[in-house]
């Protein structure tokens, strides 16, 4: 199943060009689309899932813990051949596209390099990194298997951005999903005023950019604390022309002052964060978002509201794809914890394909 | 199946898989299969940049099959062709070379430092 089932040809009249980092052959490229070919055979040709939910249907039922229902689950996929090919396929998947990305970069690495160094200072966009900032030792974990993190190599930004091109199967080539959940999924705080946008952890910036093209009058920032993701959204949105900010900064501790935005915006976020910090961020949230402002996040959906299948996955997601926080958010009750963060529910928090949407707001 | 997880994070999170996991019931398996995959990718580099060849050099009027039958590159073109070669091989072939790491060396998590 994709990640997100979204309605995307709204997103791409907007002609949201994005700027996917450039490899350094045509081969590369070729060897990549096979890549991605085989991940969409993993995800839906090969039919795992179907064949794991005829086996499972007495599972189905949500009431259960989701946990007792995962163990289950994974002693009916023990004795099913078809879950080691899987297995084995998935986790090659992400090999094969992180060795091929990281070489074709490499290849051309002063040229990136390059690339990078000369988008500083320019404009419109522009970039605040912290020189003295240092990267909590919780992000030392390599997410989606990507090589050196996301801040250890000053590639690290662009393999990300072409990482997560193959990891979409060619549903965000042109950023359409970010410009998606932006244009389509994205609701205003009550009385409608948006002037000043936080953007939770950004990585290349595309949904930053994607809010500031819906909301061209507000002040967007999008912060992370990866420098070399800030560094390639930055040049990204220089490319583009699009005058946005990224900061250097940590979720949980972002700086800013009380009440200071209108609107706090988050997707896939929480389920990189242990939750000691996930705590720590939404008490932030509640600090910097004013009255009224609309906090949206996108994650992972809820374990308990998984179907079989989905509950396997995320086992092997949190345990062989490197998503060491993934089973902190997902078996957690996000609804509860933004309760008691002083959050009120804006809109019902629903489903998008295999993530789901919560709307909070804060009382007046 | 998998195997179960072996390497710690930072702060509580799940144990991560080491570097080399293994899905079926004998590595080797798990080795061929990566070949296989590998070898499919390949491929696929070469049937994409061989429809790109023969689609510009037909469209140009420049070559035809008799002429590519024909074809022994020079010497400097057979040096590249075996660099290239030997790449391919250790491409298709890395899977083998990991059995040995594998074995060698405890799996520390590769998700974390
Ligand atoms: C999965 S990515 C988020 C995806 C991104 N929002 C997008 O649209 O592509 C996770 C990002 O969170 C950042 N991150 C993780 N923990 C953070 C923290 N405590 N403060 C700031 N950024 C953080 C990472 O550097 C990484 O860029």
């Amino acid at each position: 199943m994709p990640l997100m089932e979204v309605d995307t040809s709204q997103a791409l009249k907007r002609e949201n060009a994005t700027i996917l980092p450039e490899l350094a052959s045509r081969e590369d490229e070729s060897y990549l689309d096979f890549v991605e070919s085989l991940r969409s055979f993993v995800l839906d040709g090969m039919q795992f899932d179907q064949q794991l939910a005829t086996r499972t249907a007495h599972l189905e039922d949500t009431s259960e813990p989701p946990a007792e229902r995962l163990e289950k689950v994974r002693e009916i996929a023990i004795d099913m051949p078809i879950a080691s090919v899987r297995d084995r396929l998935m986790r090659s998947q992400q090999e094969m596209k992180w060795r091929r990305i990281v070489s074709s970069l490499d290849a051309r690495r002063d040229i990136h390099l390059d690339r990078l160094k000369s988008a500083e200072g320019r404009g419109p966009a522009r970039l605040e990194l912290n020189p003295d900032f240092e990267a909590p030792e919780y992000a030392n974990v390599h997410f989606h298997l990507q090589p050196d993190g996301y801040h250890k190599d000053p590639l690290a930004g662009f393999r990300y951005h072409y990482g997560t091109k193959v990891f979409f199967v060619g549903d965000n080539d042109k950023d359409q999903l970010h410009a998606s959940l932006v244009n389509n999924h994205l609701p205003l705080p009550a009385d409608g005023r948006v002037e000043r946008i936080l953007d939770l952890a950004c990585s290349v910036g595309q949904s930053t950019t994607a809010l500031k093209q819906r909301f061209p009058q507000a002040d967007v920032t999008g912060i992370d604390h990866s420098e070399p993701m800030l560094r390639c959204a930055h040049h990204r949105a220089v490319e583009l022309g699009i005058d946005v900010c990224f900061a250097q900064r940590l979720v949980e501790n972002t700086g800013y002052d009380d009440d200071s935005f209108d609107m706090v915006f988050s997707f896939i976020l929480f389920h990189e964060i242990p939750m000691r910090i996930i705590r720590e961020t939404l008490a932030e949230v509640n600090r910097v978002l004013r009255p009224g402002g609309m906090f949206a996040v996108y994650d992972f959906m809820m374990a308990s509201g998984m179907t079989p299948a989905q509950l396997y996955h995320r086992h092997f997601d949190s345990r062989h794809n490197g998503e060491a926080y993934g089973d902190d958010f997902c078996y957690t009750d996000f609804d509860g914890l933004l309760k008691e963060f002083g959050f009120v529910e804006a809109a019902p928090s629903k489903h998008l394909g295999t993530t789901q949407v919560w709307y909070a707001t804060l009382p007046g | 199946m998998s195997k179960g997880p072996s390497g710690q994070t930072p702060e509580g999170g799940a144990p991560l898989v080491g570097d080399y996991p293994v899905y079926f019931n004998d590595p080797v398996q798990d080795a061929m299969m990566n070949m296989i995959l590998e070898l499919s990718a390949q491929l696929w580099m070469s049937m994409d940049r061989m429809y790109a060849l023969e689609d510009l050099l037909a469209r140009q009027g420049i070559v035809t099959a008799a002429a590519l039958d024909g074809y022994r590159p020079d010497a400097e073109r057979a040096k590249a062709l075996r660099a290239r070669r030997e790449r391919f091989t250790h491409d298709i072939l890395r899977d083998l070379k990991s059995l040995t790491e594998g074995a060698a060396s405890a799996p520390a998590g590769p998700g974390t430092e």
